[in-house]
């Protein structure tokens, strides 16, 4: 038998005249973990979507177990045995589980639906993939992560020997990742075979057999996955050149204490206590790190969307707190939101109109009650240079971007407001090693022009590397300040809630 | 932006090229001419031809007349222009496309027709009902009150119970005139009958008429009339539900409640549509004195009659009825004096 | 630029298709109902161009329908679904009858007096259901409907009680003085000087998307959360942008009030609202597309009123074309989501596989 289950030679494909693809080759051995790894608009998912039929190359082959086909559309692709998992979940919410897996399908019982055999099918299947699932739940009440075996589960219910996964795990929590790449080795050793889209180094060492690295469109090379491959070797193949993970120490030290919070109380969204007698200075020429719970409510009060319930918040001795986030905005406090996609971008919006979002009545951009069109292609040329964003024209709407791209919007709009405060919050989640890289270092920047900065991060590491303290919080309260150099350690224990110095909220 | 001003002038260009073609002069509307020519006309109904009612009333009497005139007649019917909105585009419409002469039936038309005339005065305009009138426009209307005597005359005779009633739509000339003659006939026979009168102030009000007459049946009343329209369709439901008498107006409305309609009045317009049309072709219409302006159908002129009467409870004896018919040849020949009725409003 | 260009062309397109497709399905029904469907539509194109009359009929339903599809647009923008068009045209017209009517002043005064008074109520009646829905969630869908049963019975009221005709028996008030009322354009036709007004606001609509409250509207159409984030206030932004709206509305129940009507009279909406509503979403809430989509449905709505009168179809069929486009326009908005593209993709390919 064939070992070779993928085969593609020379793919080509373009869009709008940009050649997204150029010359791929790509080989899938049947029975394993294959990554393919690149940065964010390398051309993975566009490759996989020529495998899957969504698009048809312009020039290549594909073989499937050696036979030549021409995948025209995912009709085909599903009867070749190609399975596709893609990052936007395409599930029926109000149906159920069982009845998603039916759906389209023909029924085994004529007019009457089959629901209660192919559900007993669907649990064993699970089971044997260790994917626990309810048949009969419906898909609006499950977690992302569950929603995302059942599209797996479809798929392979289908009959998938090949399955390609499109980012799977941007959607998982860390421990929901270890329980997927244990189905997935499942998976293998019953003989499938797997494609992971991924651009996070970790996974491909972590899991795959082999990997294929793309850049720009190019093939850039494939590998084997072995103990001889380090992260920096795959980051040169992804990037093209070395990333930095250490940045250089700072050279200012923090100056002046310049935004302050003191004693305040916040509640969440449910109603509950979230920050409890919650008090934090912030200094000139200064990265703050915080940790634990409690971090989106102290973002949302620092920046005016959220009211506290009682305590103090002044920036250069004035009093901010429960004004108008507009207010905020005036007075130099910028924020790099947790949420792009909802909060941090107009995404049906041109890059350019969200580049002045926070803008949109002042000079110079306005003139005489007129947006100034001149100013703003102006700014935006400026801007785009700068901050290395890939666009046409900035025409194009927020949507079309890729993460970092969006995210380098915002960056860009925050940081040239020259803001006496940058609130950042998860500013690289999501993104890959190279624009992680320039985010970060473009908060340095901003520190090292004199801004004080908040940065809320889930990544420890990224804390650790660009914070002159750490504050760490547990249950809503201050737990203690760590300096610079502290160890993952002495985090960890703080965040465990072993030390208890402030006093907690009446009510 | 430049785009956009661009298309702007360019639209702004096309609106004012059309709106200076609007200036060159009003073409005059197509002249009468030749006398082989058909005579153009239109009548506008505000309801459905088939109403039972008002809408079918002059439809039947315009095709009637149509009959013997189709050589020299071209007609056009258009049903249900209510709203407001559309009355007088219609009628300018017409007149701007030659028609020579233009019914609008209703009171409703009123106002329409007397700004529309003065802008077409070579089209004939009629109005269906009102009391304003240009040089080339008139009135058709009914006179109701010898009708409304005939149908007080049945509905006294008929009472057992002597409460008798009447439910009117709006209080409007005509309707009122008819309450007025009703009851006069009414006491003719019986000057101590009981006469119970409700006005809706809607034509259309069918659940208000129905209520007027529940409660009057439920009263110990037997016999009701109406004037027609949706006011009909409730009186007759409720006389069909208490299986009492009602009476009809308009058109013949035995149809409605066979059980339960003993008779009413039917409009003939036939009776005053061939003198419009003399006048019209003879000329005189315009020059027509103002009292001659309004064309009024009456018992006299055969314009009004009483269905036949549909009695399956046997409350009318045989020379009640010969007594009816008697009154109604007296009232024809102008023999049963009625006094003139004014509505002090 | 070739983008926009592109863009535009297609959407175009896409509207050209949608009204191609319901004059096919009213043809059919033409067809069913025993008439001939090139002649039904060729009367409906003679009865809105064949005479002067007509064309000035046209251009009367087409000044109102563009303003208040224009005001519907800014709100829609900032996805405020105000389908409350006819009340607030109604409470404009009310309003604005009133100060000619009833107030003593000269002409000069009068007229902008009775302009502005139509605005406020028009806006006011608007910002009501967006005070509404900001104060207690209230769904302006549902609000903005309800508050046009009450302008329709407040009229209603209004005409057979207190502001009836005194000379009359009709629902309708007394006729405004001659020097009140908005100039001809030509002595025979109805065609007013109203057209300028409808002209201007096409001018200043294209100018109001470039205005930073513009922006502002369309961003709360965005998102509340990047709105917020943004430093407007959402809620003052709303109640502003529905008020604007209705201002639109109610400076169109002026212009049928002043310069059509001559009086205030049940029923003066005549439906506007609706159709508008069907214009502003044909158009793609966009000012040019808005207006090209006001001409072609005045065409339907003149255009058909001659259709009954000359041939035996009736208007319903205007009503079904109406109809089919909304449902057109509703099916376009759900095929552009690309999560339901890919799905039915998906769907359908399943389908075809577990055929075989």
């Amino acid at each position: 038998m064939e070992t070779i289950a993928v085969k593609m030679e020379k793919i080509t494909k373009s869009f709008n005249d940009v050649k997204v693809l150029d010359s791929i080759e790509f080989k899938l051995k049947r029975g394993s973990i294959h990554g393919l790894l690149g940065e964010n608009g390398a051309g993975k998912t566009t490759l996989m979507n020529i495998l899957y039929g969504l698009y048809n190359q312009e020039d290549g082959e594909i073989f499937i177990n050696g036979k030549k086909e021409n995948i025209s559309s995912p009709v085909k692709a599903i009867s070749l045995g190609i399975g596709m998992v893609h990052q936007h979940f395409m599930l029926a919410r109000p149906f159920s589980v069982v009845e998603n897996v039916m759906l389209g399908r023909k029924s085994r019982r004529g007019i009457l639906l089959d629901t209660k055999q192919t559900a007993e099918e669907l649990k064993t299947l699970a089971e044997k993939y260790k994917m626990e699932i309810d048949p009969y739940s419906k898909i609006w009440q499950l977690s992302v992560g569950e929603q995302q075996r059942v599209e797996i589960l479809t798929a392979m219910y289908q009959g998938a020997e090949i399955l390609i996964l499109d980012e799977p795990t941007a959607v998982l929590t860390p421990q929901e990742v270890d329980a997927f790449f244990e189905t997935l080795k499942e998976m293998r050793d019953d003989g499938k075979s797997i494609i992971l889209i991924t651009h996070k180094l970790e996974e491909i060492t972590s899991i795959a057999d082999e990997v294929t690295v793309l850049r720009d469109g190019k093939m850039i090379g494939r590998r084997a996955v072995d103990s001889t491959v380090t992260k920096d070797d795959l980051t040169r193949m992804m990037v093209g050149r070395d990333v930095l993970f250490d940045f250089p120490k700072n050279t200012i030290e923090p100056g002046e204490v310049k935004y302050s919070i003191k004693n305040v109380c916040a509640k969440n969204d449910k109603g509950l206590p979230a920050l409890k007698e919650f008090s934090l200075d912030i200094r000139e020429n200064e990265v703050i790190g915080v940790d634990g719970n409690g971090q989106k409510e102290l973002c949302e009060v620092l920046t005016g969307l959220r009211k506290s319930d009682s305590g103090e918040i002044i920036l250069n001795d004035k009093k901010m707190v429960n004004k108008e986030p507009v207010y905020y905005i005036e007075q130099g406090v910028s924020h790099i939101p947790e949420d792009r996609h909802t909060t941090g971008l107009a995404l049906n919006w041109s890059l350019k109109r969200n580049l002045i979002l926070k803008e949109l009545n002042k000079a110079p951009f306005v003139k005489n009650g007129l947006l100034q069109p001149k100013v703003i292609d102006k700014y935006w040329n400026e801007t785009k240079s700068e901050y290395q964003i890939k666009s046409i024209n900035g025409e194009e709407k927020a949507r079309a971007l890729s993460g970092g791209n969006q995210q380098k919007i915002i960056l860009a709009r925050e940081i040239n407001l020259n803001p006496q405060v940058l609130i950042a919050n998860q500013p690289t989640r999501g993104l890959d090693v190279s624009a992680a890289e320039y985010v970060r270092k473009k908060v340095l920047d901003a520190r090292n022009a004199g801004t004080s900065v908040l940065l809320i991060s889930a990544d420890l590491e990224e804390i650790l590397q660009l914070s002159d303290r750490i504050a760490v919080i547990f249950d809503g309260k201050l737990m203690g300040i760590l300096p610079r150099g502290a160890s993952t350690h002495e985090i960890g224990a703080l965040m465990m809630g072993k030390k208890q110095e402030v006093a907690s909220c009446e009510n | 932006m430049k785009r956009i001003i661009k298309s702007m002038a360019v639209f702004s260009m096309v609106l004012v090229t059309v709106l200076v073609s609007l200036t060159g002069c009003a073409s005059p509307s197509k002249s009468v001419g030749a006398s082989k020519e058909k005579l153009k006309v239109a009548l506008i109904l505000p309801g459905k031809k088939d109403d039972v009612s008002f809408n079918q009333a002059m439809y039947e009497g315009m095709t009637a007349y149509m009959e013997e005139h189709e050589e020299d007649i071209e007609l056009k019917i258009v049903e249900n222009v209510y709203e407001v909105a559309d009355i007088q585009p219609a009628l300018a419409d017409f007149a701007d496309q030659g028609y020579d002469v233009v019914f609008g039936h209703g009171f409703q038309f009123m106002e329409p027709i007397i700004s529309v005339s003065k802008k077409y005065p070579d089209t004939c305009f009629l109005l269906g009902t009102g009391y304003k009138f240009e040089e080339n426009s008139a009135i058709y209307d009914v006179d109701l009150e010898s009708g409304g005597y005939i149908m007080g005359v049945i509905a006294a005779l008929t009472s057992e119970t002597g409460k008798i009633g009447v439910v009117g739509g709006a209080d409007a000339s005509e309707i009122f005139r008819g309450h007025e003659g009703y009851k006069l006939g009414a006491k003719s026979i019986n000057p101590l009958i009981e006469i119970q009168e409700v006005y809706t102030g809607d034509w259309t009000d069918t659940a208000g008429a129905y209520e007027a007459a529940v409660g009057m049946y439920d009263s110990g009343v037997d016999v009701i009339w109406h004037s027609g329209d949706g006011i009909g369709l409730g009186v007759v439901q409720a006389a069909v539900e208490k299986d009492k008498y009602a009476l009809g107006n308009v058109e013949d409305q035995v149809s409605l409640g066979e059980k339960n309609v003993l008779s009413g009045l039917q409009y003939k317009w036939e009776a005053v549509i061939a003198q419009i049309f003399d006048d019209i072709k003879s000329g005189s219409f315009k020059t027509l004195s103002d009292d001659k302006r309004i064309y009024w159908i009456n018992i006299a002129n055969d314009g009004l009659v009483y269905t036949e009467i549909n009695d399956p409870k046997g409350m009318l004896k045989e020379e009640e009825k010969k007594f009816i018919e008697n009154t109604f040849q007296q009232l024809k020949k102008g023999e049963i004096e009625i006094p003139e009725i004014t509505q002090n409003k | 630029m070739k983008t926009k260009l592109l863009n535009s062309g297609k959407k175009a397109a896409g509207a050209v298709a949608m009204i191609a497709l319901a004059l096919i399905i009213g043809a059919v029904l033409v067809l069913i109902s025993g008439n001939k469907p090139m002649e039904a539509y060729a009367t409906i194109i003679s009865g809105a161009f064949g005479s002067k009359l007509r064309l000035s009929e046209l251009f009367i339903k087409m000044i109102p329908l563009t303003i208040m599809a224009l005001g519907i647009s800014i709100a829609y923008k900032a996805q405020l679904w105000n389908i409350g068009a006819d009340g607030q045209f109604t409470m404009g017209a009310i309003a604005s009858a009133a100060i000619g009517i009833y107030v003593e002043l000269p002409p000069f005064l009068i007229v902008p007096l009775s302009i502005l008074s139509a605005i406020l109520a028009g806006g006011l009646w608007a910002g009501l259901a967006g005070w509404l829905k900001t104060k207690f969630n209230a769904n302006e869908v549902i609000t903005t409907l309800m508050l046009n049963y009450i302008a329709t019975y407040f009229l209603a009221f209004l005409v057979y009680g207190p502001m009836m005709d005194p000379q009359g028996e009709l629902a309708q008030s007394e006729v405004l003085k001659e020097s009140l009322r908005i100039p001809l354009l030509f002595s025979n036709y109805r065609i007013h000087a109203g057209i300028v007004i409808m002209i201007l606001i096409i001018l200043l609509m294209f100018f109001f998307w470039k205005t930073p409250l513009g922006y502002k509207t369309d961003l709360i159409g965005q998102g509340e959360k990047v709105s917020t984030y943004a430093g407007i206030n959402v809620k003052r932004t709303i109640i502003i942008t529905m008020m604007i709206s209705g201002a639109f509305a109610g400076l169109a129940g002026w212009n049928e009030t002043y310069g059509v009507q001559y009086r205030l009279l049940e029923g003066i909406s005549s439906g506007y609202g609706d159709i508008a509503v069907v214009i502003a979403l044909l158009g793609e809430l966009n000012p040019l597309g808005i207006v090209i989509s006001s001409f072609f449905f005045s065409i339907l709505m003149v255009g058909g009123s001659c259709m009954q009168r000359m041939t035996n179809v009736p208007y319903s069929i205007v009503d079904v074309i109406k109809g089919l486009i909304i449902i057109f326009v509703i099916a376009r908005t759900a095929f552009r989501n690309t999560a339901i593209k890919y799905t039915m993709k998906e769907w359908i390919g399943r389908r075809k596989n577990y055929a075989k």
